[in-house]
């Protein structure tokens, strides 16, 4: 549930939702992404309002202005790898080639290699798999990058290389709004805000991330401490 | 029982899937119910409703007093006969206004009920309270099937006059109560009966009746009185008796609707106890793949596999039984409204009651239909070892292929995406072809059937054969050579000819129907669907059920008997026929004298030019002096066959309708299921920004090639082999060859509308995606 929220994201920013379970961070997430409609309120990306369209009308939105990478990964089990990434390129580009140049190129930017490109998800390792969710979520070049707690189910390693993976799109330009609870993931951002009982609680902007510094750890962790983390 | 929980748990958990193994059930016991009852019970039934009114086992309509008598005396001297009963009425063709909402001309008798037949008859069973002055006894089939009502008027047309009555109550007669058999008899009271005398030509006649003792074939001793009338009547034997009959040649003609209708049902209820075979075989395959963990978990706790077998296997069995006992319950309950169908063809008052026979059956049918396809579809369970199961089995997905591949295969993406669901359920895609082909074939063979009795003219072809536009009947006494000449020069008619049907004679396999023509090459419609027709004195054509229940061959020698001679033929060829329900000769008119020396034909019929006037023709016809009546042959052959065709069409518009049900049905729990189960994969589809209209042509397209194809392969069979099933369902009524014409356009409609009836139910299913939120569907 969230209440008397008034937020602005910031394009080019790499915006983390931190806060206790229950807080409201998936719910601001899906409502910002479109997946949710609010009961109250507006939401305007780049100048338009989503919060009245209809369904299909937020669809087309999200194909357009939207990736996520979810929590459970959330890749289609019927489909390869390769197939996952273009199925949703081919919804704004019918260039078949083009979509699938593009999906190979990003598959090898996450370090997924060809022969494993045409492999079917169940195969795989989940870090392997929330590799390519990630580089699904690129393929149409989204205004938002929407991630749910991408790191929860991966071990540490697959979690790094998951979050270098969406540190390198930030860096490229791409705007990240991204959810969880681990400090270490949240020490990506460039803006954390700290959502409680519906409301942000806190809000803390850094520097971009530039790779391991005990001083931002120790920063972040002042913060989230302040709040009652 | 160990394995009772768990098929308690396998019907909790797959209760949607089990009501429509209910529904399919339910509806194949209540037709195989049905078709049992009509298949075993009627007969018997139609036997007892004989014994109770009493039948006679012959019966004459004799048009001489003196004859009549002698006749009586005759069969009460017949050892073989055990009661004879004589009875004045008055008979003659006549036309029933109104009946059915159109006019049917039958052969009539009106009895007067102060002298009633001693046997064979009952009257007044219905009887409206009020007396009518003017009241008439009619058949009960006429009630049944006709419209009329009683207390409600009738008008009956003789010649050029017509009589109006009220319908006082009802007749049950076997030999002479139906339009089918093509006589009806009429009760009046005396006084009423009286006018009626006074008003009309109806020609004077007497009812000669007799029973004969058990084991005596009734067309012998009906033989025997025809060839001792025909030496008392001189060479006007049938001028003097127009009519006659006997039981064992009757009672076929009596079982024909109940037989045509039973073998429909039972050939239907096959096609849907496939169709359940099916269905019932993709939920054990579903079930298992569903519950392969809970299989390696019961494995590993001890469970053997043929306990795992029984407990999806007895799912199965437990739904089928349900459903056959509800399907024979809708069966029981529609009984009433058969048993009156069938009243209404036979004149016969049918109220069956509980048949435990039946029933018994219908429910062992659909039980063992079930058991073996879940048990068989469940034996994959024993090869499943625990571990793979507690892994969600051991198939490698890499081994399977990555079909359409979105990188190459050209198209648009949901087609495409749905072409890929498709590919990786292959055993559903290949239940969804074989339902969709069964179906398409069904509905092809019902349209086909539906088409082929909507032509009246091939349907009484086949049944009765052509009995050209007019049939006529000579005054007795007439020259009947010179008649034939004086109506064949009338304006307007082509050819007259005259082609009588003998209901009398006797062959080494029992009785027969004879029929006999100068020349069947001047006939329209070919009755021959093997070798010729007879040509020559010594030649026969024999019925369908007569050559194949007696295995004859052409170029074999038949003899037959008749009114106490024989003679011998060389059969030519076979024909169908529904008299005798096949059990029936066609003889050259010379070949029939050699059985009947003097052989006066009764039945004139006549051919008109193209563009004839047939009424004015009839009416001119009716007017010669040596003709006793002229009748248009259509509405003559309807009179015998509507009340039939009627019933079949509405068996096949109903069969239709089911298997546009069962496509409902089936194609419903197929996207209700992938539905269900793709409920996920929805979810993040809508999240990448999949509209609801996109996720809805993937579900189509998951399914309609499958759909198409068995579509397509079965309205292929059906067109290939409707006119031999057809056939084959009539063999019993003596059919062999029917002419089954479905256009092309009625196999692209009957196409179109399976597929769009398809595509409708998977779209409406697929709105059940529509009001869930993305994220609401992926984290369900």
């Amino acid at each position: 549930m969230l209440r008397d929220l008034d937020l602005t994201i910031t394009r080019g920013d790499f915006t983390v939702v931190m806060g206790p379970s229950g807080a409201g961070k998936s719910t601001l997430l899906h409502a910002l992404s479109g997946m949710d409609q609010p009961t109250s309120g507006t939401i305007d990306v780049g100048g338009e309002r989503i919060s009245d369209r209809t369904p299909d009308q937020l669809a087309t939105f999200r194909r357009r202005h939207c990736g996520f990478v979810f929590q459970q990964i959330n890749l289609l089990d019927s489909m390869t790898l390769l197939d996952n990434v273009i199925a949703p390129g081919l919804l704004i580009d019918r260039d078949r080639s083009r979509v699938a140049a593009r999906a190979r190129e990003l598959l090898a930017q996450v370090g997924i290699e060809d022969d494993t490109q045409t492999q079917f998800v169940q195969t795989l390792s989940g870090g392997e798999a929330q590799r390519a969710a990630v580089a699904r979520a690129l393929v149409n070049r989204p205004t938002v990058v929407f991630a749910d707690e991408p790191t929860g189910q991966l071990n540490s390693e697959n979690s790094r290389r998951v979050l270098d993976v969406l540190t390198q799109a930030n860096r490229d330009g791409q705007t990240i709004v991204m959810v969880t609870h681990d400090l270490r993931s949240a020490l990506r951002g460039n803006r954390v805000l700290y959502l409680r009982d519906g409301v942000v609680a806190g809000e803390k902007h850094l520097p971009p991330y530039q790779g391991d510094d005990p001083e931002r750890e120790t920063t972040m962790a002042a913060f989230l401490a302040d709040l009652g983390w | 029982m160990p394995t009772w929980p768990l098929i308690r748990r396998g019907l909790r958990k797959g209760r949607a899937e089990h009501l429509v193994t209910v529904v399919l059930v339910m509806l194949g016991a209540a037709m195989l119910h049905l078709g049992l009852v009509l298949g075993i019970a009627y007969p018997s039934d139609t036997e007892q409703n004989f014994d109770r009114l009493q039948a006679e086992d012959v019966l004459a309509v004799i048009n001489s007093p003196e004859l009549a008598v002698e006749a009586a005396q005759f069969l009460a001297a017949d050892p073989d006969v055990t009661s004879v009963d004589v009875q004045p009425v008055r008979s003659i063709a006549a036309t029933l206004m109104g009946y059915r909402g159109g006019d049917v001309t039958t052969y009539a008798l009106f009895h007067d009920l102060d002298r009633p037949p001693t046997i064979g008859m009952s009257v007044g069973i219905d009887r409206h309270p009020v007396r009518f002055d003017d009241g008439i006894y009619v058949p009960l089939q006429l009630v049944q099937s006709g419209g009329y009502t009683l207390g409600g008027p009738v008008s009956i047309q003789i010649g050029p006059q017509t009589s109006t009555f009220h319908v006082q109550g009802t007749i049950e007669t076997p030999m002479s109560g139906s339009l089918l058999l093509g006589t009806v008899g009429f009760a009046m009271q005396h006084e009423q009966y009286e006018r009626f005398v006074a008003q009309t030509r109806a020609t004077p006649s007497w009812v000669v009746r007799a029973q004969v003792r058990d084991g005596v074939e009734p067309s012998v001793v009906g033989g025997r009185l025809t060839q001792h009338v025909q030496a008392e009547a001189g060479g006007d034997s049938l001028s003097l008796v127009p009519f006659s009959n006997t039981s064992d040649v009757m009672k076929p003609s009596l079982l024909l609707p109940g037989s045509l209708f039973s073998a429909m049902l039972i050939v239907f209820t096959l096609i849907v106890a496939g169709v359940v075979a099916v269905v019932i075989t993709h939920q054990v395959r579903t079930a298992v793949i569903r519950d392969l963990s809970a299989i390696g978990t019961l494995k590993a706790t001890g469970f053997t596999s043929a306990q795992v077998l029984r407990s999806f296997a007895g799912q199965h069995v437990l739904t089928a039984a349900v459903g056959a006992m509800l399907g024979v319950v809708v069966g029981q309950a529609a009984l009433p409204a058969l048993a009156q169908a069938m009243t209404a063809q036979t004149g016969l008052r049918w109220t069956p009651g509980f048949e435990p026979l039946p029933a018994v059956l219908t429910v062992l049918v659909m039980i063992g239909a079930a058991a073996l396809a879940s048990g068989i579809s469940a034996l994959r369970v024993r090869k499943l070892a625990p571990v793979d199961a507690l892994r969600g089995g051991s198939s490698d997905q890499n081994a399977v292929r990555n079909h359409f591949p979105l990188d190459r295969t050209r198209g648009g993406i949901d087609w495409v995406l749905g072409l890929k669901q498709a590919s990786r359920r292959p055993a559903q895609g290949f239940m969804l072809a074989l339902v969709a082909a069964l179906l398409a074939f069904t509905t092809v063979f019902c349209v086909g059937s539906y088409r082929y009795m909507n032509d009246p003219v091939a349907m009484y072809d086949v049944s009765l054969g052509d009995w050209g536009d007019i049939w006529a009947a000579p005054l007795p006494g007439v020259d009947h050579e010179t008649l034939r000449q004086q109506v064949a020069a009338m304006p307007g008619v082509e050819r007259a000819y005259y082609d009588d049907m003998m209901l009398q004679a006797n062959t080494p396999h029992g009785a027969v129907v004879v029929r006999a023509t100068p020349d069947y090459s001047v006939l329209r419609y070919d009755s021959v669907i093997e070798g010729r027709a007879p040509r020559a004195a010594d030649e026969v054509a024999v019925g369908v059920t007569l050559q194949r229940e007696n295995d004859l061959g052409i170029g074999d020698q038949l003899e037959v008997r008749y009114a106490g001679r024989s003679a011998s033929y060389r059969i030519t060829g076979v024909v169908q026929t529904g008299f005798g329900l096949g059990r029936a000769l066609s003889l050259t008119t010379a070949g029939y004298e050699r059985l009947e020396p003097g052989f006066q034909p009764m039945a004139l019929r006549v051919k008109l030019e193209p563009g004839a006037d047939l009424d004015a023709t009839i009416t001119a016809i009716r007017q010669h002096q040596g003709v006793l009546a002229a009748l248009d042959s259509e509405v003559y052959r309807a009179s015998m066959l509507g009340p039939t065709r009627d019933l079949m069409q509405g068996l096949a518009a109903l069969f239709v309708v089911i298997c546009a049900l069962l496509v409902v049905l089936v194609v419903g729990l197929v996207s209700a299921g992938a539905v269900l189960q793709g409920r996920r994969e929805a979810g993040i589809k809508k999240a990448l920004g999949f509209s609801n209209r996109q996720l809805s042509t993937q579900l189509v397209a998951s399914q309609l090639p499958q759909v198409v194809l068995g579509v397509v392969v079965g309205v292929l069979v059906g067109w290939a082999t409707t006119a031999p099933l057809v056939s084959v369902v009539g063999r019993s009524s003596g059919q062999g060859k029917v002419p089954v014409d479905i256009p092309v356009s009625m196999l692209v409609a009957v196409g179109v509308a399976l597929v769009s009836l398809t595509v409708l139910t998977m779209t409406m299913l697929a709105r059940r995606l529509r009001r869930v939120s993305a994220h609401a569907l992926i984290t369900e």
